[in-house]
C-alpha cells in the first residue's frame, strides 16, 4: 500500500512529519521573532529541533502503522521540546494517534475525526478557548475545514490544503487579539498587531502536510 | 544596559546535557546524573519516607539541580532552557523518587510546568503507580491580583517552600502532611521582583526584553515576563520602599509577625548591592514591628545574567521555623541544623 492523494499510510505520515520539520526549520527565525514578542523567543528553535528529531527517528526505524508514527512524533515533541508548547503540539499528535487506532490508511474522514480529537485534547489540557490568542485559534478553524471537506468527500490533499488555509486565516485573526493564556498574558497589548507563534507554527505544519501529499514519491 | 550576547557554551543543542555533566562531576558526593538526564541523590532517602520531585526549565541555576540532597529534593528533572520537562520524563522522576510512602510533585506555577505535571500524574495513574500527588505553588504578587491568587506565578519565595517541604519529608511525614505543609508555607509567602536589564537567551542569543539603560521594571517574571510598570532607576532605599509597601499589604504582614526574608539575585547584581537593599528591608520591617527570624541573600533562582532581584517574605510560626532550621545538604544549599530557636548563635 502507498499513500495517495486520497489517503495516508505509515510511510505517508513519516513523509508528512519530515515535510513539517523542513517547513518549521525554514521559518524558525520568523517563529522565534514572533515568540519573542510575548515569550522567550525560542519557539522556532525548539519546534524545529524537535520536529527534525522526530522525522529522523521515524526514518531510522520506520513506523509500523500511522498511529505508531504519530505517537512517536508526539512523544518527541513532549520530551525533547518540553514546556507548554512541546506538550500541546505533542498532544495534537498523540490524540490523533489514539483516534487513528489500528488503521493502515487514513483518509479525509478519519483525519477530520483525528484533528477534531486533537483540538479537544489541546483545549482540555491548555484550557484555552478560541480568541485567547493561542494555537487553538488556528486548530479550531482547521478542524472545521477538515470536517467540511470530509462531508464533501474531498481527497485528503485538498482537505489538508483547505484546513491549512483556514488555519492561516485563524493566524491572521490572532493579530488583533489580546493574549489570555500562559506567560503571554502578562504582555497584554504589546502583542496586538503580531500573530501568535504557536498558531503560526500549526498553520505552517498543515501547509506542509498538504504539500507532502502533493509531492509524494510513488514507490 | 547592553546584554552580553555570547555565552561560553559548545553547541546550543548540548547546553543542558553539558551543564548537567559538569555539575554532576563537581558534586559526586551529593548527586548523580542518571542516563536519562535527571539529577538524583547519591544516597537515596530512607525507605518509608515521601519522595519529592520537581521538574523545571533549565537556565535558572542553581535552581533546582543545586537543591537535590538530604533535607531537600530527591529528584530534579531539568527541562530544556526555560521549558518544563515533558510528562514521561516527570513519570521517570516519580519512579526514581519512590521510597514506599508516595511521591509529591512540586510545581512552580507556570503554564508549562503545570500542564506537564498534570499530564504526568495522569500517565502515572494509567501506569497504576499509587500514592502520587502534586502541589501547585505561587508567590509573585505582581502576576495576578489577590482575589485571583491561584493565577499567580511561582518565583523566589518558593525557596521557603522547598526548604521546609524537604525537611518535613525527611522527618517521615505522610504525603498528605507534606502537601499541607507546602500549601501552608505558600499561603504565608509573598514575593516581588525588580529588573534593571535583561539577559540573552542561551539558545537564540537574543535579549528576553529590552529596556532603556536608566530604567527599571517592578514585577518582571523569572523568564523576563513583563512586569507592572517601568520607571527611572532610583536609590536602593526607594526601590525597597516601592516594593515593600505592596508586599506587606498583600498577605498582610502585621506588627508582631516573625518573617523569613530572601533577597534573590536574578543574575548579575553584586552582593554589595543586595546588602545595601537588605539594609533598608531590615530597617523598614523593624519600623513595622515585624521581626526577621532568618535572612537569605544570594542567587537562588537566576534568569541567566539578568540584573535584578526578588524580595520574598514568609510569615513563620514555630513549625515553619523548626523546618527552616533543619539540616539540609544540597550542592547549592546547606544548612548545618540549629538546635535552638532564635538568632542566638553569637
Amino acid at each position: 500500500m502507498v499513500s495517495t492523494e486520497m489517503s495516508m499510510d505509515a510511510d505517508g505520515v513519516m513523509r508528512m512529519v519530515r515535510a513539517m520539520a523542513d517547513a518549521v526549520t525554514e521559518q524558525a527565525v520568523h517563529l522565534g521573532h514572533l515568540d519573542a514578542i510575548s515569550g522567550d523567543g525560542d519557539h522556532g528553535a525548539g519546534i524545529s529541533r524537535a520536529m527534525r528529531t522526530a522525522a529522523s527517528n521515524l526514518e531510522a526505524a520506520p513506523p509500523s502503522a500511522p498511529a505508531d508514527a504519530l505517537q512517536r512524533t508526539g512523544s518527541v515533541l513532549m520530551d525533547e521540546m518540553g514546556g507548554a508548547a512541546g506538550l500541546l503540539f505533542g498532544t495534537i499528535f498523540t490524540a490523533a494517534a489514539r483516534r487513528a487506532g489500528t488503521a493502515e490508511q487514513l483518509d479525509t474522514r478519519q483525519w477530520a475525526a483525528m484533528i477534531t480529537d486533537a483540538q479537544d485534547a489541546v483545549q482540555k489540557r491548555g484550557k484555552a478557548q478560541p480568541g485567547d490568542k493561542t494555537m487553538v485559534d488556528a486548530l479550531a478553524p482547521a478542524a472545521v475545514a477538515f470536517r467540511e471537506a470530509a462531508e464533501q468527500g474531498l481527497p485528503l490533499r485538498d482537505a489538508f490544503e483547505l484546513s491549512a488555509r483556514a488555519a492561516a486565516q485563524g493566524v491572521e485573526a490572532t493579530k488583533a487579539m489580546l493574549p489570555k493564556q500562559g506567560r503571554a498574558r502578562f504582555v497584554g497589548e504589546r502583542s496586538v498587531g503580531h500573530a501568535d507563534a504557536g498558531a503560526t507554527s500549526l498553520s505552517i505544519m498543515l501547509g506542509a502536510a498538504a504539500r507532502s501529499l502533493t509531492e509524494r514519491s510513488v514507490a | 544596559m547592553a546584554v552580553r550576547r555570547y555565552k561560553l557554551i559548545n553547541q546550543p543543542e548540548s547546553i543542558v546535557p553539558d551543564m548537567l555533566r559538569g555539575f554532576a562531576a563537581a558534586y559526586p558526593d551529593i548527586v548523580r546524573l542518571t542516563d536519562d538526564g535527571m539529577i538524583v541523590r547519591r544516597v537515596p532517602k530512607e525507605a518509608g519516607k515521601v519522595g519529592l520531585v520537581i521538574g523545571n526549565g533549565s537556565g535558572h541555576e542553581p535552581a533546582m539541580i543545586g537543591w537535590v540532597g538530604p533535607g531537600l529534593f530527591d529528584v530534579n528533572v531539568p527541562g530544556e532552557i526555560f521549558a518544563a520537562p515533558g510528562p514521561s520524563r516527570i513519570v521517570r522522576g516519580i519512579k526514581a523518587a519512590e521510597r514506599g510512602a508516595g511521591v509529591l510533585v512540586a510545581v512552580s506555577h507556570h503554564a508549562g510546568d503545570l500542564m506537564n505535571a498534570e499530564a504526568a500524574l495522569e500517565m502515572a495513574q494509567d501506569e497504576r503507580i499509587k500514592g502520587v500527588d502534586m502541589v501547585v505553588l505561587y508567590d509573585d504578587i505582581s502576576s495576578a491580583p489577590r482575589d485571583r491568587i491561584e493565577e499567580r506565578r511561582g518565583a523566589a519565595g518558593l525557596f521557603f517552600v522547598w526548604k521546609t517541604l524537604g525537611a518535613v519529608a525527611e522527618s517521615g511525614a505522610s504525603l498528605a502532611e507534606c502537601k499541607r505543609l507546602a500549601e501552608k508555607v505558600r499561603d504565608n509567602t509573598r514575593s516581588l521582583s525588580a529588573a534593571l536589564s535583561s539577559c540573552a537567551h542561551p539558545v537564540t542569543g537574543e535579549p528576553l526584553f529590552r529596556m532603556p539603560e536608566d530604567e527599571m521594571e517592578i514585577g518582571t517574571g523569572v523568564h523576563g515576563e513583563l512586569g507592572s510598570g517601568r520607571r527611572k532607576i532610583t536609590s536602593a532605599d526607594e526601590i525597597i520602599d516601592l516594593m515593600l509597601t505592596p508586599l506587606l499589604a498583600d498577605l498582610p504582614f502585621r506588627d508582631g509577625d516573625d518573617v523569613l526574608v530572601l533577597l534573590n539575585n536574578s543574575g548579575s547584581l553584586t552582593l554589595m548591592e543586595l546588602f545595601i537593599l537588605n539594609r533598608r528591608v531590615a530597617q523598614r520591617l523593624d519600623e513595622a514591628g515585624i521581626k526577621v527570624y532568618r535572612t537569605w541573600i544570594g542567587p537562588y533562582a537566576t534568569t541567566q545574567e539578568m540584573a535584578g532581584f526578588a524580595l520574598a517574605l514568609c510569615r513563620a510560626d514555630a513549625e515553619i521555623k523548626q523546618l527552616y532550621d533543619a539540616p539540609a545538604d544540597g550542592a547549592y544549599f546547606k544548612m548545618v541544623g540549629r538546635e535552638r530557636e532564635g538568632s542566638d548563635l553569637g
